[in-house]
């Protein structure tokens, strides 16, 4: 950009404006380097636990713990981008805070689907001596439904609100494998889950991840 | 001819600055220069000429012991903003 | 870097898309709040006095008058879109945000159709209350709504350690300290804000 003050005529200035306003809209990219890191941990977790089911193993340690050691990445993510971050755009107080509500909501559903879980315990294992059967009735079959529900929230309103289409269909597959799920047995919710994972996080992840060096790379070659 | 122009915002560097300041809810003083190719020393004086307006806020906070100008655009910013190019419009029009 | 050239017309439209969106001041929400707030609360006092005192086996039937949300939102809706054609970023963000949150709370009464309306609803419900009022309060920066998120998740918990009857009132609690009472608030900050 020169520096000398021309004059303007109303055509330049115009277009000095939609140009400014496009560079700064193709700034705000996310790494989507944690979608990644999410879609894939989650994915393991679902078809690792499926396999312990399926094979009749068990590991030594519940995979789903790897669910939180991943918050160590997560935490190095967030600062570093917030380092990078040299301009905020409007929505980044929202997503933030959605996806934060979001973490929150998962710590609170583990522990509201688990105190209901050990208060229908009692019951079923009655029900089991009384009548020699097996319960007709498993909380346990619902809980990839509660948390499928959950991941479909902050992923759809993500990919409406950034008008990003793999996103929001990524959330609604998540809230359509949540129905079919409450129907299925356990070892289908957990394909599904990982499949929502895949699909709501991982994929999407990726598409922005590639975005995002695209953009790079237009600016360092823009600013020779 | 220009007369209905605002001349603060009839620059193309303040211009320039403005337009990014509006997409954006707020930017480093380096994002701006990054975006506009502008010298350092020529953008501090733009932006001191758009703040002496009233139609930008630059803040100057620390981050790791670095100093750092976070600028952001006001309401009245946005306001002469919205009549300059409702202005262009007109003349637009007009051509 | 895009090069491409725009029409004056489509750089003029764009300008104006993005001078609309960052204007800050935004819709006064608080109705929405105010409307589903009482309605709910009502909905869940209400089947409390049913179930507890009157042992009405239909207690659940009180929920009905979400209908009456649901009409108010779409009828208050279109009447806003006639209002004003621009909106800004907050008001996007808070109309995607409850559009998600809706679609949730459907799914929701989808899986507790299968699994019982009696027995676990409400932690469920309060916890999403909670995370819409949290996320709301934070982008239209209004504390006592993010506190009231807060407070809700709190009385979720609480409320998977007593008994179903008290759930309700546990939810209707919950409706109180995160819809009703920041809503009057945020009103009684927004009239002044006007004068």
């Amino acid at each position: 950009m020169t520096q000398t003050e021309k004059q303007l005529t109303e055509k330049e200035s115009l277009d000095l404006i939609a140009m400014m306003i496009n560079k700064a809209k193709d700034t705000c990219h996310d790494t989507g380097i944690a979608a990644i890191m999410w879609g894939a941990v989650i994915a393991i977790c679902s078809l690792v636990r499926l396999s312990e089911i399926h094979v009749g193993y068990k590991l030594p340690f519940d995979i789903y713990l790897l669910t939180f050691a991943a918050v160590i990445p997560q935490i190095y993510f967030s600062v570093k981008e917030k380092k990078e971050r040299k301009a905020k755009a409007y929505g980044d107080v929202f997503f933030d805070n959605m996806w934060m509500a979001f973490g929150i909501c998962i710590f609170l559903m583990i522990f509201i689907t688990g105190s209901i879980y050990s208060g229908l315990k009692p019951m079923t294992e009655e029900y089991q001596k009384l009548t020699g059967h097996s319960a007709p009735f498993h909380f346990y079959e619902f809980n990839s439904s509660f948390f499928l529900l959950l991941y479909g929230l902050p992923t759809f309103v993500t990919g409406v609100s950034m008008k990003f289409k793999p996103m929001l269909w990524g959330g609604l597959l998540c809230w359509v494998c949540c129905i079919v799920t409450i129907y299925t047995t356990v070892k289908i919710d957990l394909i599904l889950t990982a499949l929502s994972s895949i699909f709501a996080w991982f994929i999407p992840g990726l598409i922005m991840e590639k975005d995002y060096r695209k953009a790079k790379k237009g600016l360092a070659a823009a600013n020779v | 001819m220009f007369k209905d122009l605002d001349p603060i915002l009839h620059s193309q560097l303040r211009l320039a600055v403005m337009s990014l300041l509006i997409s954006v809810k707020e930017a480093e003083f380096t994002f701006i220069r990054e975006k506009t190719n502008a010298t350092a020393g020529n953008l501090s004086v733009q932006i001191q000429k758009l703040k002496e307006a009233g139609y930008i806020d630059v803040t100057k906070q620390f981050r790791d012991n670095y100093p750092l100008t976070v600028c952001k655009i006001t309401k009245q910013g946005i306001k002469a903003f919205e009549e300059y190019v409702a202005n262009l419009q007109s003349y637009l029009g007009k051509g | 870097m895009k090069e491409e050239n725009f029409s004056p017309e489509q750089s003029l439209q764009l300008i104006q898309t993005m001078i609309s969106k960052t204007k800050q001041d935004m819709s006064d929400n608080s109705i929405y709040f105010l409307v589903w707030g009482w309605l709910t609360f009502f909905a869940c006092t209400g089947q409390f006095v049913l179930k507890h005192i009157y042992n009405y086996e239909k207690h659940y039937l009180v929920w009905l008058v979400v209908i009456v949300g649901i009409i108010f939102s779409i009828y208050q809706g279109r009447k806003e879109e006639k209002r004003s054609r621009a909106t800004t970023y907050i008001d996007d963000s808070i109309k995607y945000l409850w559009s998600g949150m809706a679609a949730s709370f459907f799914v929701l009464g989808m899986i507790l159709t299968r699994l019982g309306w009696g027995t676990v609803v409400f932690p469920f419900f309060i916890m999403l209350y909670g995370l819409g009022t949290f996320v709301s309060g934070s982008i239209i920066r209004f504390r006592p709504l993010v506190i009231g998120g807060i407070v809700a998740w709190a009385l979720a918990i609480g409320s998977t350690f007593v008994s179903y009857d008290y759930q309700m009132l546990f939810g209707a609690a919950a409706i109180l300290v995160s819809y009703i009472i920041p809503a009057y608030m945020l009103r009684s900050r927004n009239n002044i804000a006007n004068k």
